[in-house]
């Protein structure tokens, strides 16, 4: 891949774009919440507060409700598909989920609840963990297509200098 | 096909081909039958549950023979269980959904038993231990398919065409040789801890039995294996020398030999020293099973409560025994289980099971639990 399409990928200022396969279509804003743990949707998330309750997880306690979920696949019971279901239905979903790897409960979870679902997203968001973590999200599902764009706002800018000061 | 129940099929449709896609099948395959996991008002929520009548609103109707998975509690008997009138509703409204698309109410975790596949049929199941048996002991070909994916393909009768469907991942991945445990495993009966054992050690896969001990071939202690393989590890299938109908060893395959010591480990993690009940069932158990313990418990007095879990079709079956059991003190209940259901409910917090698989879930679910063959466990009860 020629540098200049690279750099007009993720090197712009205030945009980071991350380009992936689209599994569910559709399209969604919120705030990046990213963690490089899976998640459970059964057992390890209230399916009516929509907050993470699994014990030790990275994000105990934070609510998926209304952000671009990042993470890297599912695991635990099948049932987790239907919880994504009751979240979408009470309004508690997050906007969209990104995954390294979609598996079928979060397929068909995506599916059920019709939120927007892709995987397999460059460049890696788990290496812009830190960077992306909280910032104002789109997610776009077209065709075979997903795009996430994440804003750098100047309120993420003041937290990366307040971060390194 | 037009209006809400065409789309409905197409929507149905367009999930099973996107599965299929994300797990690399090259196309879908017609299944004979459909059994589906997850129905308890507790997983589907009263979201799930309207979701479920909106498909049978739709008009959409499964598209195979379909059986289902234990419910919240027994239909019969959910005044002893503790059920709410708001909880019992909202079941009631998932079964005559699941009925209106057609599902036959078998309740159970072992629609082999009922309904039992052919040799070579494929077929879209949801319940792991389910899936172990008709794979291992049948020859019949299912993936371990999720709850909810399952109601899909149910609908559209199909199954994405990968892993056990095919030739080539129903071959063994690996050689479990049991030559340092076998004695053990029989003087003990722990087929249970072994089979939590075997998915522990092996994972994922398909593992090969070369000379299992012999008391795997007694189906109740074959049915508690399978199921402890299906809790342990995402193993699908195992094949067993002498009981699986497509046992084969090839060279060349990894050797995996446990010892005596990483089976003890199994049974020590599971010791409750003072329990307040027992309980039977997981996997339900069949009439022979029932006609068994009732033989078994004959003359006898309880010394502490017996609970036993089976399908209503096995308590029909052996309607006698299950009188007769019922009128020594034991608690026999149907369209339920002890995972699904509530135990504490039933005033159980500490109990004693025969089966790895019930005590993997009960002690996630905060229970106390021993896990004991069965016969040292109907010792105590009967004392």
């Amino acid at each position: 891949m020629p540098l200049s399409r690279c750099a007009r990928t993720y090197l712009v200022d205030e945009l980071v774009e991350l380009v992936g396969r689209g599994l569910v279509k559709g399209r969604g804003r919120g705030r990046v919440l990213i963690t490089t743990e899976p998640i459970s949707f059964y057992g390890g998330i209230d399916p009516e507060t929509g907050r993470i309750v699994e014990r030790g997880h990275e994000l105990y306690g934070e609510s998926v409700s209304g952000s671009v979920l990042v993470f890297p696949y599912g695991k635990g019971s099948t049932v987790g598909s239907y919880t994504l279901l009751r979240l979408a239905r009470r309004g508690l979903a997050p906007a969209g989920i990104v995954n390294a790897e979609s598996e079928p409960i979060i397929v068909v979870g995506c599916l059920l609840g019709g939120i927007p679902l892709m995987d397999r997203p460059t460049p890696d968001p788990f290496s812009l963990k830190g960077i992306i973590n909280g910032l104002e999200a789109e997610i776009v599902i077209e065709g075979c297509k997903g795009v996430l764009r994440v804003q750098r706002d100047a309120r993420g800018s003041q937290r990366a200098r307040e971060g390194s000061a | 096909m037009k209006g809400a129940r065409g789309e409905g099929l197409a929507e149905a449709l367009e999930a099973v081909v996107k599965v299929a896609e994300i797990l690399g099948a090259p196309r879908l395959i017609k299944v004979v039958s459909a059994h589906i996991s997850g129905i308890s008002y507790r997983n589907l929520g009263v979201e799930g549950v309207e979701y479920l009548e909106e498909l049978a609103e739709k008009g959409l109707r499964f598209a195979v023979p379909t059986t289902i998975n234990p419910a919240g509690f027994d239909m019969e008997r959910y005044g002893e269980m503790g059920v709410g009138v708001r909880e019992h509703e909202l079941q009631m409204r998932a079964l005559k959904a699941l009925a209106r698309m057609g599902a036959q109410a078998t309740l159970s975790c072992t629609p082999y038993l009922i309904y039992p596949p052919r040799f070579g049929d494929h077929l879209a199941w949801a319940e792991s231990s389910a899936v172990l048996y008709a794979n291992s002991v049948l020859g019949a070909r299912s993936n371990r398919e999720g709850g909810p994916f399952s109601v899909l393909e149910a609908l559209v009768g199909r199954a994405p065409y990968v892993g056990l469907h095919t030739d080539e991942a129903r071959k063994p991945s690996v050689v479990l040789d049991l030559r340092r445990i076998r004695d053990f495993v029989e003087a003990s009966r722990s087929y249970s801890a072994l089979g939590y054992l075997v998915g522990e050690v092996v994972g994922k896969g398909v593992p090969a039995l070369h000379d299992p001990p012999g008391g795997l071939k007694e189906p109740g202690n074959l049915r508690v294996f399978l199921a402890a393989v299906g809790a342990s590890s995402s193993i699908g299938m195992v094949l067993i020398e002498g009981i699986s109908p497509e046992f084969t060893l090839s060279e060349g395959l990894e050797r995996i030999e446990p010892e005596v010591s990483d089976l003890t480990e199994i049974l020590e993690s599971w010791r409750c020293e003072d329990f307040d009940a027992a309980v039977l069932g997981c996997p339900h158990l069949s009439p022979d099973e029932l006609l068994d313990l009732a033989n078994r418990l004959k003359g006898k007095t309880l010394r502490k409560p017996l609970f036993v879990f089976t399908s209503r079709w096995s308590a029909v079956v052996a309607r006698a025994a299950v009188e007769k059991l019922r009128s020594m003190g034991v608690r026999v209940y149907s369209d339920t289980c002890m995972v699904v259901g509530n135990l504490s409910a039933l005033g159980v917090h500490r109990c004693a099971t025969d089966s790895a698989k019930a005590a993997y879930y009960l002690s996630s679910q905060g229970y106390k639990v021993a896990l004991m063959p069965r016969e040292a466990l109907l010792e105590y009860v009967i004392g």
